[in-house]
């Protein structure tokens, strides 16, 4: 997984022109739930993977999702 | 309950007041409600794994000692009450120690009546703490707690760090080890201190008044569109709960769907209960009918303030929505999720938490803003970890005490081990266990033909 294609999908499903890795999708990107789950919908089709409904309150940030991705992808990269 | 004037100091543990503050915006609403009947969040917890009892006295301790809301009380005038915080758990001025009750029971569904009884407990807010556990030991190594909050001191996030907090010094104490240091948590500061930027000074006034505009006018046409279809208010009465819950199976093919079709849990099931309380209540005839879905405010605020500050930081969406069943389910959650989407966007939040004490007031004088009214409360407890040392976290949920100013229906949910809970919350005096049980029902059986979708 590359972080800046996660940075672009990220800014493209929430209409911006960029975000950063340490930006926080709520406080700092303005994101709501329903961006979340289009987010994590959308990075599950593009990965293959599932991401645990019950882990979603602690991705915070862009850098949260990116770890979640490698968690779930084995680790790495 | 207390209808005017001062609240009634604690007889003969009175003492001067101590540090705290005001009661603001939501604590405020809430401690109104709470005069009538009470209101408290109720947080079951099963384990399995070597007996706790003796060790929850001093982790009790130690959370009192970090929390200032775990020593506080409430006084002062009824319009103007203020959390008067102990200093200290020990020493002349100190408040009486959390209670603890330890019970023994052979069966899970004991937890339960406690929990169901415990929504029903009113506290003595002027003589405090507002906290109290439950132990229940039951056979084969299996405890349940029962932490009661005042709902003015805690929010579903911090209640859950609470229940962390405890564990964790369980956790501790079984491996005789010291418990983990832990500072002391401030005063949880109040809403005006830790607004975002878009919601001070002027552009937050101008959000208030937008919003109390736009709530009368939603009120005038949510009146005119169930007139003649509206259902009493009851009298006062008992909160009940009715526990309900799918397995991880049908869990995880709901969540997947509503991934698929972009909706969240939240409009999924705020949906499912305006579509059952609309079919069993309201005979499933096309209706103006009301949502009111409770949010969690930490993530929105500006200093954050962290899910181990014990404090109560939640506020409410609230819209009219028409619910026509002809339609189909997934356009009524697609309908419900717009409108969330929409007063999010609008940032309905923060003002909604500062109208909310002005709101209750009005609810509380004309209590017939509840009707045609479901409310949900979908809480995370992200900090209660799996497993604690030898202790193993079974199940955790949570109930709500309703009242007769509260929704007709109103649900508490949220994901433990992998399957959903939506426990629902109404009042006996409303409507009996057949209703209530054709609502349950009903809802499970929506959530599964969901979930199923091709």
């Amino acid at each position: 997984m590359n972080e800046a294609e996660l940075r672009d999908l990220v800014a493209r499903q929430l209409g911006r022109p960029d975000v950063g890795l340490d930006d926080r999708l709520i406080a700092d990107l303005g994101a709501e739930s329903m961006d979340l789950v289009t987010i994590v919908a959308v990075v599950e089709e593009t990965y293959q993977i599932a991401i645990d409904e019950e882990r979603l309150p602690l991705i915070r940030s862009v850098r949260d999702l990116a770890n979640e991705i490698a968690l779930l992808r084995g680790g790495g990269n | 309950m207390w209808s005017k004037g001062r609240l009634p100091l604690a007889g003969a543990s009175a003492r001067e007041p101590g540090p705290g503050r005001h009661l603001v915006a939501t604590e405020r609403a809430i401690f109104t409600t709470s005069c009538l009947s009470p209101l408290n969040l109720v947080v079951l917890v099963r384990l399995e794994g070597p007996a706790i009892a003796d060790l929850l006295p001093a982790a009790l301790g130690a959370a009192s000692e970090r929390h200032p809301l775990l020593r506080a009380r409430i006084v002062g005038p009824t319009g103007r009450p203020r959390f008067d915080v102990g200093a200290t758990t020990t020493g002349p001025d100190a408040l009486a120690a959390i209670p603890l009750r330890k019970l023994h029971a052979e069966d899970a569904e004991h937890a339960l009546a406690v929990a169901e009884a415990e929504m029903n407990t009113p506290f003595n807010p002027a003589a405090g703490p507002l906290a109290r556990l439950t132990c229940v030991c039951r056979p084969a190594s299996r405890t349940d707690l029962i932490l009661t909050l005042h709902h003015a001191i805690a929010d579903g996030a911090s209640a859950a760090n609470l229940i962390h907090e405890l564990l964790d010094w369980c956790q501790a104490g079984l491996r005789g080890k010291p418990a983990p240091p832990l500072d002391p948590v401030s005063m949880p500061p109040p809403l005006a201190d830790v607004l975002p930027a878009g919601m001070r000074g002027w552009r937050g006034t101008r959000k208030r008044l937008a919003l109390a505009a736009r709530e009368g006018r939603d009120e005038i046409g949510y009146r005119l569109g169930s007139a003649g279809r509206r259902r009493p208010v009851p009298a006062a009465g008992r909160a009940v709960c009715q526990p309900l819950g799918l397995d991880s199976t049908h869990t995880s093919a709901l969540i997947s769907q509503g991934r698929r079709q972009r909706l969240t849990l939240t409009s999924i099931l705020a949906a499912a209960l305006l579509w059952q309380a609309n079919a069993v209540l309201y005979e499933g005839r096309p209706a103006t009918m009301r949502a009111v879905i409770w949010v969690d405010l930490r993530p929105y605020l500006d200093p954050a303030v962290a899910d181990d500050v014990l404090g109560c930081y939640i506020s409410l969406l609230r819209f009219p929505i028409k619910v026509d069943r002809r339609r189909g389910f997934t356009a009524l959650a697609t309908d419900v999720q717009h409108q969330i989407k929409r007063a999010s966007q609008r940032g309905d939040r923060i003002p909604a938490a500062q109208l909310s004490a002005a709101m209750t007031r009005i609810a509380v004088r004309w209590p017939v803003t509840r009707l045609g009214t479901v409310a949900l409360s979908h809480a995370a407890a992200p900090a209660i970890q799996s497993a604690y040392g030898p202790l193993t976290v079974d199940e955790v949920r949570a109930f709500v005490s309703n009242s007769r100013i509260g929704a007709e229906l109103a649900a508490a949910s949220g994901l433990s081990g992998g399957r959903l809970w939506c426990d629902l919350l109404y009042l006996d005096s409303d409507y009996g266990e057949t209703t209530a049980v054709a609502l349950g029902d009903g809802l499970l059986s929506l959530l599964r033909d969901f979930g199923g979708q091709a």
